[in-house]
């Protein structure tokens, strides 16, 4: 069966609740719960079974793996957890894979075989680089779900595409978008160039996270109760049971966050029996912003950024002068700002960003509710082409000794600016390896290979012929090659300098 | 073997190819059925024959037009066997009856997708209502202000896109698009006090009346 006619299957692994959706809509995977989600949730049952989603949940905090996706994003290959024989370090890819397997189980149950006859299209944080993103792939083949890099789709891609699909209207020009994925453990953002018939090539000219969202906002906002509370003269260190009163606290701040973002003001009811008395603050809309404010402004410092790097894939203009680019020119040119992640739920959000872009640029969210944004995004990502021309999606390797030795020279998603070149306003900005980087031979006959992750080969070309198989002469002194993030590439070795580019990358003036 | 095809010659010809153990064509069967003692049969014979052949159900058709035995009959999916049936009756099937089909067909994988996705709505639905409830005892528990008790149901249903109409308590105008007297009719303009609010659903695609506000003169 070829891939294109194969099922198409959208998995969406958060940092807290795990989705899957088909081509026609999210599949409610929740069991035992009225959630149409899983719980990104895994841990070690008494018997030393592994328990994945809901079961997980009523497991002592010893025994839990709590947002176990953030073992890959911190780069942790081990957690500590209480198993009927002690406290052990387990792989924290073996409990992935456990929670992925019982993911694919339950989108089975409901109609939608997670086999072999199907395809996955597994989502991953922008931020991933290419190690982060195969540990997460090894996880996902080892759950046997039929997944493979070509079909490991950006979030923030996805959220667009979700968006995208629903568009009835094509004006035909190119579109440029700012994904905002605000999901409870990071801030997913990306800059799209949308072009061709229907709008169905999808360029990433930018795509970064940080580790900063919901989870966080839901401690400040505790914080500043505890501060009311302290107004109302109620002491929470001098509550008796004081763990018990802050539980309380951060249960009652997320469930104000939420409530708060259709109404100006909530009341929060303080229950005797934890705080020793009957009391009634009101908490504002207002004051939540005030709480959420210095984390919308690490945001939107995070959407500079984004743009920052999205001009310099683009412009000719030098780094230098696009780090100094003040926020009103960045934010120039952007069609539509799509907001993903329950936290776009908060009015707040929507507010700062359309303070921050013109009042020409939409600001709407990826799709009702926001949560299903990526997921559905990626049962449908099949029908688009996507590019990432910020962290490519191939390998380029420089092998010598009839292939029994090789260097990568490039490794796929690997960002091809770092944000502290842009932060020390360099001009020439660049990926580039040398000779002594790779530690190569002082001489001899090399060959460059590209191994593409697409799902295409890889269009190159450099010195008028294909990057692939291009000869090398190789030298510890003189190598060096560069990949430019508009798509140019250099290559300097014993023989001389050879300019090429990438193809299938477009030329963002060309239209 | 020729007493078998003298009595039913289609039995003797499956006989053939499932004793031959591999594909055969039609010149092998042909041969194996001579070489067995059946007397010679014409063109006419054998095309009846061979159409019998194609379709039965532990037949199936190799390259070449070898026929081979299967122990378990071959099931292709629906929609390619429905698109054979359609092959094999030409032009005698309606077109639109075709495509209601082959709709229905393409639906079928889905079914218990749809089937989930309408009991999650239930369950959304449910989940709203359990939360209300567990809301308003806790709060009565905790001893809420009245101001907050009502302000807290309203946020509550606001979140499921119900708009209240009135609020209890409150003396307004009658109004028979909004107002449900309590007791006899009440016309239009009279003065009336709010006994309990009613409530529209309202989505960007949809504003349904769920209840009017109850009143009374």
């Amino acid at each position: 069966m070829c891939a294109a006619r194969r099922p198409t299957v959208g998995l969406d692994f958060g940092t807290s609740t795990t989705l899957v959706a088909s081509t026609r809509g999210l599949i409610p995977i929740g069991n035992d719960t009225t959630f149409p989600w899983m719980p990104s949730l895994v841990g070690y049952a008494d018997d030393g079974t592994v328990v994945a989603g809901e079961n997980a949940q009523h497991l002592p905090d010893g025994q839990l793996a709590r947002s176990i996706k953030r073992s890959i994003t911190e780069g942790r290959d081990f957690v500590r957890i209480d198993v009927p024989t002690g406290a052990k370090d387990i792989r924290t890819d073996a409990l992935i894979t456990e929670l992925l397997r019982e993911a694919g189980r339950r989108g089975a149950r409901r109609g939608r075989d997670i086999g072999v006859g199907s395809l996955v299209r597994l989502g991953c944080p922008a931020m991933w680089d290419g190690r982060q993103r195969r540990r997460l792939l090894g996880a996902a083949q080892r759950a046997d779900l039929p997944v493979v890099l070509a079909t490991m789709i950006d979030e923030p891609v996805a959220a667009g595409i979700a968006w995208l699909d629903r568009q009835r209207v094509h004006t035909g020009r190119p579109l440029r978008i700012v994904v905002f994925d605000m999901g409870g453990g990071t801030l997913d953002l990306a800059v799209l160039d949308v072009r061709g018939a229907n709008h169905k090539d999808v360029s990433v000219l930018a795509a970064l996270g940080i580790a900063e969202a919901g989870d966080d906002l839901d401690e400040a906002i505790a914080a500043d109760l505890d501060i009311e509370l302290a107004k109302a003269g109620i002491d929470i260190d001098a509550i008796e049971n004081q763990p018990r009163a802050r539980v309380w606290l951060r249960d009652a701040a997320r469930t104000t966050k939420e409530l708060l973002s259709s109404n100006d003001e909530e009341p929060i009811v303080l229950s005797p029996q934890v705080f020793g008395r009957a009391a009634e603050i009101w908490y504002t809309r207002g004051q939540l912003n005030e709480v959420f404010m210095p984390h919308m402004e690490r945001a939107e410092d995070a959407v500079g950024l984004a743009l920052m790097i999205a001009r310099i894939t683009e412009s000719a203009k030098s780094a230098y002068e696009i780090a100094r680019m003040p926020m009103d020119l960045l934010v120039q040119g952007v069609d539509v700002v799509l907001l993903s992640g329950g936290m776009c739920r908060i009015p707040y959000v929507r507010q700062r960003l359309e303070w921050l872009f013109e009042s020409s640029t939409k600001v709407e969210l990826a799709m009702d509710p926001p949560e299903n944004a990526v997921v559905v995004g990626l049962a449908r990502a099949g029908d688009y082409g996507t590019i990432n021309m910020y962290r490519p999606a191939f390998d380029v390797l420089l092998e010598w000794n009839r292939g029994q030795e090789f260097r990568t020279v490039y490794e796929a998603f690997t960002p091809l600016v770092e944000r502290s070149q842009i932060a020390r306003g360099e001009d020439d900005l660049r990926y580039t390896r040398n000779g002594r980087d790779l530690s190569l031979p002082r001489n001899g006959k090399g060959k460059l290979r590209v191994v593409s992750y697409s799902g295409e080969r890889l269009r190159a070309t450099i010195g008028s012929r294909n990057l692939d198989g291009f000869p090398v002469a190789l030298s510890d002194e003189k190598f060096g090659f560069s990949i430019y993030p508009d798509g140019r590439i250099r290559m300097t070795d014993g023989a001389g300098t050879f300019e090429g580019r990438v193809d299938d990358w477009h030329r963002l003036d060309a239209e | 073997m020729a007493a078998l095809f003298a009595t039913d010659p289609s039995a003797a010809v499956l006989r053939v190819v499932r004793e031959a153990g591999t594909a055969v064509s039609a010149t092998e069967i042909k041969q194996a059925l001579r070489a067995a003692g059946v007397s010679a049969f014409d063109k006419r014979t054998w095309n009846r024959l061979q159409k019998k052949l194609r379709v039965h159900d532990h037949i199936i058709v190799e390259p070449g037009y070898r026929y081979m035995w299967v122990a378990e009959p071959v099931v292709p999916p629906a929609a390619d066997a429905f698109e054979q049936i359609v092959r094999s009756v030409g032009g005698r099937i309606k077109r639109a009856h075709a495509e209601v089909i082959r709709q229905a067909l393409a639906d079928a994988p889905y079914m218990s997708e749809i089937a989930a996705r309408q009991r999650q709505a239930v369950l959304d639905g449910v989940r709203a209502l359990a939360e209300l409830a567990s809301e308003v005892e806790e709060l009565t528990v905790n001893q809420a202000s009245t101001r907050a008790m009502i302000h807290r149901v309203r946020s509550r249903v606001k979140l499921a896109g119900l708009e209240p109409i009135e609020r209890a308590g409150d003396s307004t105008v009658f109004d028979r698009k909004r107002h449900e007297p309590i007791g006899p009719s009440i016309d239009d303009g009279a003065h009336v006090i709010v006994v309990r609010p009613g409530y529209r659903w309202k989505t960007p695609h949809d504003d349904v009346l769920v209840s009017r506000a109850c009143v009374q003169e």
